[in-house]
């Protein structure tokens, strides 16, 4: 991706903005809630390691 | 890395680029030695002058002392008109969600037959995007995909699976993960809860009193106005 897209704002709009809308109302699943839980407790113990060790 | 067999993801550790850091002790081209996504030149020109700016961070994927990669990411915002079909008011045509851009994600080239390394990556951003959803409002993690689209759609390749939003007309691909709240969980565990539990729940609801509606309704409340009751 080059630099100068970084901070352009994408838009969706008429079919592609239809789609997004349903995706958007889409209820997770069990698994998917698991895996996002996951990557999140995996980043903050990453956090914590990289505290203790810079103290 | 030598020995790839024994590549352990969790042990990944996700420092922030500093001036220590040889960006050319890696290499992002692709295979073919081009930069056609200008992934090693951002590393090489631009990360480190961006991160001391706020305009992005850049994270070193780092294995045993050795960097594996590295990813970027900025703040963003994703745009949508709200009424594709229609146009109820021109105030709410477009509407804006805050975002989680991964700009840059990128193995080195020496460790690409190494398994793992660009999905811990991915995980780590969406930690991140969780993270960030509990503090600042983040509902989505977002990205291009050029050549990598199976790697971020298809559910067998990580465990995140990326919704394709657009493609645009260079051919990448605008993805979208959806980050979710507590709430959402909390009505999703209520929705999976067993029939016999479900049943329980709906037999209790029936005995609740109903809401007032009707005794707050236009049409009542015109009655009563009228007859003055």
């Amino acid at each position: 991706m080059k630099k100068t897209n970084f901070y352009s704002i994408p838009t969706l709009r008429g079919e592609e903005a239809k789609r997004f809308i349903e995706f958007d109302s889409l209820k997770p699943t069990t698994e998917e809630l698991e895996n996002q839980e996951e990557a999140k407790q995996r980043y903050l113990q990453r956090c914590e390691v990289a505290r203790k060790a810079s103290s | 890395m030598e020995d790839t067999s024994e590549f352990n993801p969790k042990v990944l550790t996700f420092p922030k680029i500093s001036d220590t850091f040889d960006p050319n002790s890696i290499d992002c081209t692709d295979d073919d030695n081009t930069d056609a996504q200008d992934l090693q030149d951002y590393l090489c020109n631009h990360a480190l002058s961006d991160q001391e700016q706020n305009m992005s961070a850049t994270y070193l994927a780092s294995y045993e002392n050795k960097i594996l990669g590295y990813c970027t990411v900025v703040i963003s915002s994703l745009a949508f008109k709200k009424y594709p079909l229609g146009k109820p008011s021109t105030r709410d045509e477009i509407t804006n969600y805050p975002v989680l851009l991964i700009a840059n994600l990128a193995t080195d080239k020496k460790n690409r037959k190494i398994k793992g390394i660009g999905s811990e990556m991915l995980r780590h951003c969406v930690g991140m995007g969780a993270l960030l959803s509990d503090i600042v409002g983040c509902r989505y993690v977002m990205l291009y995909a050029t050549k990598a689209e199976k790697f971020y759609s298809e559910k067998n390749k990580t465990e995140y699976k990326f919704f394709v939003a657009r493609e645009e007309n260079d051919g990448r691909k605008l993805m979208l993960y959806r980050i979710h709240n507590k709430i959402e969980r909390h009505l999703s565990e209520t929705l999976d809860i067993s029939d016999s539990v479900s049943a329980v729940v709906k037999k209790g609801n029936a005995n609740q009193p109903k809401p007032d509606a009707e005794k707050t309704s236009w049409f009542f409340r015109t009655i009563r106005r009228i007859f003055r009751i």
